[in-house]
């Protein structure tokens, strides 16, 4: 017994730095985002947008500073840096319903409109999953299952026989389902997202060519707000797909903004 | 000495004849010649081309001809039979007409035939100025007339129906002064058609891509010269003699005479350097300027935007002038500026206002000062570098309206008129998690491995225990030293009697160690046992000391600082034997 109390204080206590980890990134600078929300509430749409970015680019940036950066760039008339910023806000907070709507609204507004485009049963999974929880959502769920399987496992060891062990018995085999689900729906997600880089068309109009060289001819144009996929990056240049990835070619890498800062 | 010049009269004789003979065979082996008709001619004229191919070929390779234009080719075929043998041969011919004075080249033509490329040599031709093309000028502008009025001519009219010239108003201007290229057409006779400027590229220029176009007449040998006067604004960008390229003029040709092209000479600037010395807040203005700063409120709240703008105004070219150098202040959170820009153009000069506007948030209440701002540029008039400076400016910040701010925000933003009117409101801060995902951090992953590594420790632990469960006599071997720390701990803390409870100890670990009681056996049985263990006589020799101390000291009591001995002399030894044992 005295084992098990001394297992579980362990399992809290790392649960508690894990807490304090995901929470370390809570520091939201209110102060600062009501500057740049009053800069956009008296018209000041251009500075507004360089006070969310630098709010972003200091590491506090919460789903509500991208929604609000594609906001300004939408009063800006940038519709790409708009759909760019609502992908990324979405990608924090996917069941948002603001952030749905103003993406929506700034797609309609993209001059290329191409039909919506229909993937592998992994993508779906992963597209699906996407729209319920965010990335971190879903990483800390899958690691507290992976918790609580440890923990009930270690008491089902430590317990004696009988109807308590049965079950804990029943509750280690339904916590291992749970994390089987759980590590499926994240690991395909981030095999998603890691394979396709997903990019936005910010320049006004962009010119796909065949090879990435300027001197090639100009197999067609792409227009501010395109959203695209990335594949293979050289030299400055950027191969592009379109849904479906039919068509591809290549642009300018500073005509597209990834959706993934990292990227 | 006779002798010898014989010799050599000799031998440059017979080289002679070789080359004569050589001569006309290499000339047979190139298949392809070029001639032209004339060497000499002026603008007005034209010569012919002619190139001969012998052979079945392709078209030859017509390089660029620099100062010509191609106004019309044709081609003929010859077959000629000679001795029997049947040759073939291509002329081809084509009327040049230069298009500028000057001794110009006919680069080489070449033909490929049969894998093999063969040239002809380059023709030299020489080019005077004929009767409607520009003659050399000053470079130089004359003042061009008010609208409607008349004026001189110049010199170089000279009575001719076409004439084109170009020229600048300042031939020595300094880098980034603004300056006038004049491009003028003159026309005696009405051509009837609407020709085609076609202005140089101006590298090494700045060009506002605005040119003005003025139209007059001028009198000149009695005849009447409609002027189509162009002016364009340029900047130079580099120093040092720099050439406008020529400006050319196309007519379109018609029912009764051909196409023309018309071409003005080449103008060379020597554009000045600005001198040694400039100002750190020199960023390349120049011309002549004032300097103005002004804020849109001089009292405001912390965190409400006040706009600062710095209005640079007068004559030169704004467009290329550079930002102003600010001064930051950690008063102010500042955001970059934005700029703005109202020209006018008046006789090829450029001025106007250049608008430096800079958003200010307020970081502290107080009366807080924007500091003063200084500009510098560079006159061309003087040639120095003149610094203007504005005023520092007051600024009453009263405290706080960062809640304000957000409380109200939402409701704040105006309804845009544009496209993005149907979107929905900015949000305050949400305090969700950040952006990074946790994902990308190793210690995320790390994370993992604790469940993984206690269930595999639980796991590992529970099958040694019931391992050494069905293995006793290992269990005690193995816990055997552990076992004896404990009891000698537990002994001291105890105050049992030192020796006798440190030899019960001993005697213990040994009987758990070897698997057998030792507490009857001789020293000899002793020290035969545990050298049957393979223990090095030293240990061995330790361990009776050990036991015989303990014997001793229980039937002659010493003090505390034997104990203590013996209390340590056991607990190393045992350490010892565990590492051997």
């Amino acid at each position: 017994m005295k084992k098990t109390l001394t297992t579980m204080f362990i399992f809290l206590g790392l649960a508690l730095i894990l807490g304090l980890l995901a929470g370390r990134s809570l520091l939201t600078q209110t102060a600062d985002m009501s500057v740049a929300n009053s800069l956009a509430a008296n018209g000041r749409y251009a500075e507004a947008a360089q006070a969310y970015q630098q709010l972003i680019d200091q590491g506090a940036a919460d789903s509500a500073v991208y929604y609000n950066l594609g906001n300004a760039y939408m009063r800006l008339g940038n519709v790409g840096q708009a759909i760019v910023n609502y992908q990324r806000a979405a990608r924090l907070d996917p069941r948002d319903a603001d952030i749905q709507a103003n993406l929506a609204a700034a797609r309609a507004q993209a001059i290329d409109q191409f039909p919506a485009e229909t993937g592998s049963p992994l993508d779906n999974f992963a597209v699906a999953a996407s729209r319920v929880a965010s990335i971190n959502e879903m990483a800390l769920l899958a690691l507290g299952l992976w918790f609580g399987f440890g923990l009930l496992w270690f008491i089902y060891r430590q317990s004696g026989h009988g109807r308590k062990r049965d079950m804990l018995q029943f509750g280690v085999i339904l916590a291992g389902l749970l994390v089987v689900l759980a590590v499926g729906a994240l690991g395909s997600r981030l095999v998603v997202e890691n394979g396709r880089q997903p990019a936005v068309v910010v320049a006004d109009t962009v010119s796909v060519s065949a090879e990435p060289s300027a001197n090639m001819n100009t197999d067609f144009d792409l227009h501010n707000g395109a959203e695209v996929t990335i594949g293979e990056l050289r030299g400055g240049w950027a191969q592009v797909s379109l849904p479906g990835g039919q068509v591809n070619g290549w642009v300018p890498v500073e005509a597209i903004e990834p959706i993934h800062p990292a990227y | 000495m006779k002798k010898s010049w014989k010799l050599t009269s000799i031998i440059v004789a017979v080289v002679a004849a070789l080359l004569i003979v050589a001569a006309p065979g290499f000339a047979q082996n190139n298949p392809i010649t070029a001639v032209i008709d004339r060497t000499t001619l002026t603008t007005d004229d034209t010569l012919v081309l002619t190139v001969e191919v012998t052979g079945q070929a392709d078209p030859p390779l017509i390089p660029y001809l620099d100062g010509f234009d191609v106004v019309a080719t044709g081609s003929s075929t010859n077959i000629s039979i000679t001795n029997g043998a049947i040759s073939s041969g291509t002329s081809y011919q084509y009327r040049l007409q230069p298009i500028m004075a000057g001794d110009l080249t006919i680069p080489a033509v070449s033909v490929v035939i049969d894998g093999v490329t063969y040239s002809t040599m380059p023709i030299a031709v020489r080019v005077t100025q004929g009767g409607g093309a520009a003659q050399p000028n000053s470079g130089f502008a004359q003042p061009a007339p008010a609208a409607g009025q008349s004026a001189a001519a110049p010199a170089e009219l000279n009575g001719q129906d076409l004439y084109v010239e170009a020229m600048v108003d300042n031939p020595t201007p300094y880098q980034g002064e603004t300056m006038t290229y004049i491009f003028r057409f003159y026309q005696a006779v009405n051509i009837g058609r609407d020709p085609s400027y076609e202005p140089p590229a101006f590298s090494s220029f700045w060009t506002d891509g605005d040119p003005q176009q003025n139209d007059y007449t001028v009198e000149a040998a009695n005849r009447t010269y409609r002027v189509s006067e162009v002016q364009t604004t340029l900047a130079p960008t580099a120093v040092g003699p720099v050439t406008i390229s020529p400006t050319r003029l196309y007519i379109p040709g018609s029912l009764f005479e051909g196409s023309r092209t018309l071409q003005t000479y080449p103008v060379t600037v020597d554009v000045q350097p600005w001198p040694q010395g400039a100002p750190a807040d020199f960023k390349g203005a120049v011309g002549k300027f004032s300097l103005a700063a002004k804020v849109d409120a001089t009292e405001t709240k912390v965190n409400e935007p006040v706009t600062l703008q710095l209005v640079l105004s007068g004559e030169g070219n704004l467009t290329t002038a550079g930002d102003p150098v600010w001064t930051e202040s950690a008063e102010w959170r500042a955001f970059d500026q934005q700029s703005t820009l109202d020209t006018q153009k008046q006789a090829g000069k450029i001025s106007g206002q250049k608008v430096f506007e800079r958003l200010l948030i307020p970081t502290q209440a107080g009366d807080l000062t924007i500091p003063a701002i200084t500009y510098s540029y560079f006159n061309p008039e003087t040639a120095v570098y003149e610094t203007l400076a504005t005023d520092p400016i007051i600024i009453t910040v009263a405290p706080g309206a960062a809640d304000t701010a957000v409380a109200n925000t939402s409701a704040a933003v105006p309804a845009a008129p544009d496209a993005a009117s149907d979107i929905r409101a900015f949000k305050p801060a949400s305090g969700k998690p950040a952006a990074a995902p946790l994902t990308n951090r190793p210690v995320y992953w790390l994370l993992w491995l604790v469940p993984l590594a206690l269930v595999s420790g639980q796991i590992v632990y529970g099958r040694r225990q019931a391992y050494l469960a069905g293995n006793s006599d290992k269990a005690r071997r193995q816990q055997a030293a552990k076992t004896a720390r404990q009891a000698l701990q537990a002994a001291q803390r105890g105050h049992q009697e030192a020796h006798a409870a440190a030899a019960q100890v001993f005697n213990a670990f040994l009987a758990d160690k070897l698997g057998r009681a030792v507490s009857g056996l001789t020293r000899p049985e002793l020290a035969a046992l545990l050298q049957a263990q393979g223990l090095s006589d030293a240990l061995v020799d330790r361990s009776a000391a050990l036991l015989d101390a303990c014997e001793y000291g229980r039937y002659a009591p010493t003090g505390s600082a034997d104990n203590t001995a013996i209390w340590e002399m056991a607990a190393q030894l045992i350490d010892d034997l565990d590492n051997e044992l």
